[in-house]
């Protein structure tokens, strides 16, 4: 069967993308004239990006095009890094209102064992919807109505094999506090806290154990209290947010906040201890818990020394993570911050930093191309590519545009004109 | 086919007298005085009736619009408004909202959404009589240049209720910000809501079929009801019997029969706007518009013939099956084929981005971007009968205007000012307490 497997995918060969940093092809894409933004470093007003495989091999104004290289041209285009999407439930929510293709939610209300790689809908038709925003890393996180969620996977958008798509398949392990978490099994916020304290402990206690043998719940929990996975807390209430520090402290485990309603009340103690947090640029004042949530959450945070990562809480919606994004920018956060925040900065809190979040030699050629500011709501993706492979940005809706609109109405666009 | 529009008023609702008496109300906010002339300067003016001016001027008097143009004389004690760098643009107008009967904090004490406690027909319900008018998120959306909404019951009923049109006057109670003159309008929802609410409780709908038996039944008894009452009332005084019972649920659904109440429906998918279209010509109801209308595009050119408004989202969809194949490209579309087409909020956030939305049919429908404003604007001001009065930065209309600091489609744009009635109900300097609330 393996071999089977093996052969079907050395058949289908350049229509697989590669996984990880298995060697591919060494075709060689040269884009020229386009303006760069590489993030780590300053603009580029006009220059070359070179891709050797799916590396990046050269950046810059004046990088030498291999004669064996396939030109693009990139005049009038600009190209940035994939962006990430911190928080999705792409991959475990098809249509949120058909059980069948919801795979998000356990009961249980303790349920580190749960991984989101187990669940990961690899052909889901948001997938294409993302990548074509923009979005072409995600976390996809277990639902948040326990108290302790399970693994999130972070994934490309792009792939057919999870090997392929998984930039890792356990990217953290995720904490709930407030609200949602009142509903998986316990009524009150003492209920759930209650829960997670224990189950520290016992992980805790499991580590201590010489002969521990395997614990399918425990070991995720021992990998976050040996520091290898972050601990993801979803809070927004100021109170919610100090008892996940508290139990920082109490447990020493690598904090990163999700939400963050209240956090600019304590952005200076984040900011001390180095505790990302996962932005979610539309949240509304809408619950009680997020009652004291600004448009200039973001903008406070940056400038108290805290990094950022957007997130869009969202599956159907998570598209418009970046228009909506645009408010953390009209409320005072530097654009060049904002930019930081979809690609530099999430890939720093989740440990991959070394492969992406900026164009540059030696990381993965996983990037796209628009017409325009990258986080204008007008600007369009006119192309994508993820681990040196091109996408064009197709999508389910492309093919109903092209079967209903486009006979009747010629003058309307399927697909973003380059 | 019954005429689609109510028709247009032959004069502003508000008799100028009446509208310095409720100005006298409602001066408590600093702003520009009512009585004054007010004149913004050196903007660029989106009038949306008319070719943007890249510098010029809108000033408007008691509440109402007295001149848009490249140059406008200030009067000696009018309040100027230096617009230089910002965009003034017509109020916008949201045709589906749930503002003061879904007030924040969404906690269950607050919802007033949804009678679905057992009858999924309540025609007689009226949104304004659970409309809080304190409800934080409408100043939250008067922030994002909203003016006009309208606030509908929810969609758990196959007959919801009937819609209220309220300006956001701030500060003011329900009736105080009822839009003068709006027509009604009724709530009418078919497919997954319904049919999941009632039929989740065994009951009576749980198929798109029960939807529609349930409106035909309780439609067939309405006109039953319509022509007694409506004999009743032409008889001669000693030749009338005893008056017909009265029954509010069959009143509310005869004035629709009447014309006095057109409808607006949740629908989603072609075959719910087939069997709708059919209902309205079976009975003879104004069928005024179709809400979330996801597959509109598989429809186009007939709902632009039968002359139905259309109110969708520009990019979002998803939840339910029954709104999964949405396309971007559904408004501009529409727009080209001349349908009458808005975007709708539904929720507060996507109310207060309503510009955002308009933006994104310029991007995935390359519309003009003119077109793209009027869908948030004029055409949703026409949708709900309410276009002679507001919409367009026009000479007599409504002062009900919206400045940016960015041409509203920008990313980073922010509202710096609204008016409602030539009122200023946001300033985002005066305001800024309320905008930092966080102590």
């Amino acid at each position: 069967m393996i071999a089977l497997l093996a052969s079907v995918l050395a058949a289908a060969g350049p229509q697989l993308p590669g996984g990880g940093d298995e060697e591919r092809s060494e075709r060689v894409v040269a884009i020229r004239d386009v303006r760069i933004l590489p993030v780590a470093t300053p603009p580029i007003e006009s220059g070359v990006l070179l891709v050797r495989g799916n590396r990046i091999a050269g950046v810059g104004a004046d990088v030498t095009i291999p004669p064996d290289a396939e030109v693009v041209e990139g005049a009038g285009l600009t190209v940035a890094p994939g962006f990430f999407d911190t928080y999705t439930g792409i991959g475990l929510i098809e249509v949120a209102g058909v059980p069948a293709s919801n795979d998000s939610q356990e009961p249980g209300g303790v349920t580190p064992q749960l991984r989101a790689a187990d669940a990961y809908f690899l052909d889901s038709e948001l997938i294409p919807l993302v990548r074509n925003a923009g979005t072409l890393i995600l976390l996809s996180v277990p639902g948040d109505r326990n108290v302790v969620a399970g693994q999130s996977a972070l994934m490309r958008t792009a792939g057919t094999t999870l090997g392929a798509a998984a930039v890792k398949e356990v990217a953290a392990v995720h904490a709930n506090l407030g609200e949602p978490s009142k509903g998986g099994g316990f009524r009150t916020r003492m209920g759930a806290v209650a829960a997670l304290r224990q189950i520290l402990q016992e992980a805790r206690d499991h580590a201590a154990r010489e002969d521990a043998p395997p614990n399918y719940r425990l070991d995720p929990l021992v990998r976050v209290l040996r520091g290898e996975l972050p601990l993801v807390v979803r809070a927004h209430r100021r109170d919610d947010i100090l008892l996940a520090l508290s139990l920082s402290d109490e447990f020493g485990f690598r904090l990163v906040l999700a939400g963050g309603a209240d956090a600019p009340l304590v952005a200076a103690e984040l900011a001390a201890r180095d505790v990302p947090v996962l932005v979610q640029p539309d949240l509304q004042p809408a619950t009680m818990e997020t009652a004291g949530v600004r448009y200039d959450n973001a903008a406070h945070l940056a400038r108290a020394g805290v990094r950022l990562a957007f997130q869009s809480n969202e599956t159907t919606l998570s598209r418009q993570l970046i228009p909506n994004a645009g408010l953390t920018v009209a409320y005072g956060l530097p654009y060049e911050e904002a930019l930081k925040a979809f690609t530099l900065y999430p890939a720093q809190i989740f440990g991959v930093a070394d492969t992406l979040g900026s164009l540059e030699v030696g990381k993965e050629a996983t990037f796209f191309l628009t017409r325009g500011d990258p986080l204008q709501v007008r600007t369009p993706v006119v192309s994508i590519y993820v681990q040196g492979r091109r996408y064009e940005p197709r999508s389910y809706q492309t093919r109903l545009c092209e079967t209903f609109i486009a006979p009747v109405q010629e003058s309307i666009p399927c697909l973003p004109t380059r | 086919m019954r005429t689609k529009r109510p028709r247009k008023p032959v004069r502003a609702p508000l008799a100028p007298g009446v509208a310095v008496a409720l100005a006298a109300i409602f001066v408590a906010a600093p702003g520009p005085g009512q009585d004054r002339q007010v004149v913004i300067r050196e903007a660029t003016i989106l009038p949306v009736s008319a070719a943007p001016l890249p510098r010029g001027s809108v000033s408007f008097r008691d509440g109402i619009i007295t001149a848009v143009g490249a140059d406008i004389t200030a009067e000696r004690d009018a309040v100027v408004i230096d617009g230089t760098g910002h965009y003034v643009l017509p109020g916008i107008v949201d045709v589906h909202s749930h503002l003061g009967v879904s007030p924040w904090p969404w906690v269950p004490g607050n919802s007033d959404v949804n009678e679905d406690g057992g009858d999924p027909l309540t025609p007689h319900l009226r949104a304004i009589d659970a409309f809080d008018s304190a409800d934080p998120a409408i100043r939250w959306v008067a922030a994002g240049g909203v003016t006009t909404i309208m606030v509908l019951p929810g969609s758990a009923n196959v007959v919801g209720g009937q819609a209220a049109v309220m300006k956001l006057r701030l500060g003011r109670s329900a009736a105080g910000m009822l839009f003068e003159g709006a027509p009604r309008i009724m709530k009418i929802a078919v497919g997954e809501n319904p049919k999941l609410t009632y039929g989740a409780r065994g009951r009576m709908p749980r198929t798109r079929m029960g939807v529609i038996a349930l409106l035909r039944d309780a439609l067939s008894q309405a006109q039953v009801y319509r022509d007694r009452w409506d004999a009743w009332n032409a008889a001669a005084a000693a030749d009338r019997g005893p008056a017909p019972g009265f029954d509010p649920k069959l009143d509310a659904l005869a004035d629709m029969l009447r014309g006095e109440i057109q409808v607006a429906a949740h629908t989603y998918r072609r075959d719910e706007f087939l069997a709708l279209l059919q209902l309205s010509d079976e009975f003879g109801f104004e069928l005024g518009s179709f809400h979330h209308a996801m597959d509109a595009y598989r429809l186009g050119p007939e709902l632009a013939r039968r002359g139905v408004g259309v109110a969708v989202y520009a990019d979002a969809f998803g939840r339910k099956l029954e709104h999964w194949e949405q396309v971007p490209q559904t408004a501009a579309y529409l727009s080209s084929l001349g349908a009458l087409v808005t975007l709708h909020s539904d929720f507060p956030f996507f109310a207060q981005r309503l510009h955002i939305e308009a933006a994104k049919l310029v991007r995935y429908g390359g519309i003009s971007q003119r077109d793209a404003l009027k869908t948030v604007t004029l055409s949703a001001a026409r949708l709900i009968g309410v276009d002679a009065w507001v919409g367009s930065l026009e000479a007599g209309k409504h002062a009900d205007i919206a400045v940016y600091d960015r041409h509203p489609f920008d990313s980073f744009a922010r509202v710096e000012k609204t008016f409602v009635d030539g009122e200023l109900v946001f300033d985002r300097v005066r305001d800024r307490a309320w905008l930092e609330r966080t102590p």
